[in-house]
């Protein structure tokens, strides 16, 4: 017989028994050790400012690239700056060296966080 | 004379005026040489090759269009030579060794003699059939008739038709490509039968309707020829007899010039007959009258033939030399002649060939040292050069 | 990617520089050079990456004679013009390599598109493009447009045409690389969109 849930509801449902349902630990109930880089990787968006002026440039001369020689070339340095920086980032990255402070790169910290880890 | 010599060099010099450096020596050369007018180190203004001599060895002449017309319409300049002359927009031939020396030969052969044979020989690509284009420039200047196969395999290697003859049993007549040589022939010498008005000697009868009589011109002879394809091949016999006949008699000099002679006394051939049987050279009729014309028992000619790897087949290639190339029976028919070997540039002719290239704005890199380079990476070979110049 | 570890260095072609160099490299490993470098005048690093962008089957024989035919044809034909032309000869470059470069120069693309996914969508967004894949592209794209043709037309004989428009700054080719810049500037409010 299909009992209406509004009885139930009237005097509270029962709680379950704890002994019905043991408890399991699916993760594990601890930090991990390392962080991942994530975060570190950053936005790829660069130098959108250079896209735009470009954009308006080469649309006022019907996308003839010779009127437009200094929009072009600022465009290309910034964009190889940005890509050297990141790749001058991403050696030092890699270096892994590790410097007091509180802005440090995922490398570094799971670098400290070995030397730390949690108890077993 | 100064004036002459000034009309000679502004002919010449028409095409070299928008190098001022180039008209600047030419202007200065002027007074100084009388008898044979150098425009630069690369160029000289001599056109006739009877003037050529050891001074303007490794020098440019030019052709005029229309000799060169006349002369080469039907061949007889290496095809890439003649898409180089069209760039250019000049035809030029270097005056080289081997040339002046079988020039030199000529100018002093005793033509009451029997025909002498000079048989120009060398590696791939040293510049046998220039060599061959400047004697012919020659002959056609100095009233030689010339009897020219611009390139001999040809009959061989890739006839237009190929059909039996008619009047030899197992022979092979070559009716299409006899027509193209007459009509060649007939344009090389055409101002020269003009002028001699030779005769034929006997009657020739081609069929019961058709025949020539004796005492018709050989432009007549020629043109029933090219007229009727059919007995062209007969045609072509029946003229090289008439004129060995009239040279013979001393009405007429004849200069025999046939690039890729061993074509004539190589065994293997691309035509087959009826019965898919391979046709040597000796069962071509069209062959026949030019071994003939290149026996010595006739007077008052010349006989310039090139032996060629290029003319045999491949598994034949070994050597240039004239006796491997033109077998047993080809060295006794031209036994005795006279070898003129072609070789490679020498550093005179190379650094002239490379300042002409230049001055045909060919090469424009021009780096210290290219021309050490191009030297070691085509060994002085002519035709080598040409081919890696191209690319640059 | 090498198969040699990073520690190892490029090989030095041009002989002069090897003496300068050589006792400072005398103990650090050094790459074994390319099969196709040389230290010959004539050789030229785009020519060479030319070629072997036309190279089909490794037959690097073949992609060198189609590249030394082109030159060929394009020399002809601009050797020909320079007869023809009244005044200003001096404009005009006969030297086919120069050519070749300026074409490359003139087809190189500063932006591409790149499908990114969205919320579901696609967005096509311009981003930049280094200075090697641009190189890359032009040339790709000069090959494309040569190989589009008709079966009685040799390979050579089209690149010459294409090389030679594309040198002056018309043709086919620099139209495709407008193209791109066209979609790349209607597509510019996605641009923020980037990552990588």
């Amino acid at each position: 017989m299909r009992v209406p849930t509004a009885v139930y509801a009237a005097r509270g449902r029962q709680a379950q028994n704890e002994k019905d349902v043991p408890f399991q630990e699916i993760l594990p109930l601890r930090l991990k050790n390392t962080v991942s880089g994530k975060a570190d990787s950053g936005s790829d968006v660069a130098c959108l400012q250079e896209m735009g002026v470009l954009f308006a440039c080469l649309k006022d001369n019907e996308f003839v690239e010779k009127y437009c020689h200094k929009e072009i070339s600022q465009f290309k340095n910034c964009y190889k700056f940005y890509m050297d920086r990141k790749l001058e980032a991403k050696k030092t990255v890699n270096q892994g060296i590790v410097t007091p402070g509180n802005n440090l790169n995922y490398k570094q910290l799971n670098k400290y966080l070995r030397r730390f880890p949690n108890p077993v | 004379m100064f004036r002459n010599q000034l009309g000679n060099l502004s002919r010449v010099s028409s095409q070299l005026q928008r190098i001022s450096r180039v008209e600047l020596m030419s202007t200065e050369v002027q007074p100084a040489e009388s008898a044979n007018s150098v425009i630069n180190e690369f160029r000289t203004a001599v056109t006739s090759p009877g003037e050529h001599s050891a001074l303007q060895l490794a020098k440019f002449y030019k052709i005029p269009a229309e000799e060169k017309k006349q002369i080469f319409a039907g061949g007889g300049l290496p095809k890439q030579y003649e898409q180089q002359i069209k760039t250019f927009t000049e035809a030029c031939l270097m005056v080289r060794q081997p040339a002046l020396e079988l020039l030199n030969y000529i100018k002093n052969a005793d033509l009451s003699k029997p025909a002498v044979r000079y048989v120009i020989y060398g590696d791939n690509g040293v510049g046998k059939t220039l060599t061959m284009a400047h004697v012919l420039h020659y002959g056609s200047l100095n009233d030689f008739l010339l009897v020219h196969v611009p390139w001999a395999p040809n009959w061989t290697k890739r006839p237009k038709e190929s059909t039996n003859s008619s009047t030899q049993e197992g022979f092979i007549d070559l009716p299409f490509d006899a027509a193209a040589w007459l009509v060649h022939f007939k344009t090389q010498n055409a101002k020269l039968l003009q002028k001699l008005q030779l005769k034929t000697s006997k009657e020739y009868v081609w069929s019961k309707r058709e025949s020539t009589p004796a005492g018709a011109t050989l432009v007549e002879l020629i043109e029933h020829g090219i007229a009727r394809i059919k007995y062209a091949t007969e045609t072509t016999a029946a003229l090289i007899s008439e004129l060995k006949l009239l040279s013979t008699g001393g009405q007429c000099k004849v200069l025999v010039a046939i690039d890729g002679f061993n074509a004539f006394f190589h065994p293997i051939t691309r035509i087959f007959s009826d019965n898919k049987q391979l046709v040597t050279p000796d069962r071509i009729t069209l062959t026949q009258p030019f071994l003939d014309i290149t026996k010595y028992d006739w007077t008052n000619g010349i006989c310039v033939l090139s032996v060629d790897k290029i003319a045999m087949t491949e598994g034949y290639m070994d050597s240039y030399m004239p006796r491997y190339l033109l077998g047993k029976t080809g060295f006794e028919h031209l036994d005795p002649f006279v070898p003129v070997h072609v070789t490679n540039y020498t550093d005179k002719e190379f650094l002239s060939c490379i300042n002409y290239y230049m001055d045909r704005h060919w090469i424009t890199k021009t780096q210290p040292g290219f021309e050490e380079q191009l030297k070691f990476m085509s060994n002085h070979n002519p035709y080598t050069l040409m081919q890696i110049v191209r690319g640059l | 990617m090498s198969v040699y570890p990073q520690h190892f260095v490029d090989p030095i072609i041009n002989k002069s520089l090897q003496k300068e160099k050589a006792h400072e490299l005398s103990h650090i490993p050094i790459k074994p050079a390319l099969n196709v470098s040389t230290d010959s005048i004539f050789y030229g690093e785009l020519k060479q990456k030319f070629t072997n962008y036309i190279l089909k089957e490794g037959n690097s024989a073949l992609a060198r004679e189609l590249l030394t035919k082109t030159f060929e044809i394009i020399k002809r034909t601009q050797i020909e013009r320079l007869h023809l032309a009244k005044g200003d000869k001096g404009s005009i470059i006969t030297d086919a390599e120069t050519l070749l470069i300026n074409a490359i120069e003139n087809t190189r693309p500063l932006l591409h598109l790149s499908a990114i996914k969205r919320g579901g969508v696609k967005y096509q967004v311009p981003i930049p493009l280094t200075e090697k894949k641009s190189y890359f592209l032009a040339m790709k794209w000069i090959l494309e447009a040569a190989r589009e043709k008709e079966r009685k037309v040799s390979l050579p004989e089209k690149l010459a045409w294409e090389i030679l428009d594309a040198a002056c700054g018309q043709g086919r080719v620099v139209k495709r690389k407008d193209d791109l810049h066209r979609l790349c500037e209607s597509n510019r409010a996605y641009a923020h969109y980037r990552w990588s």
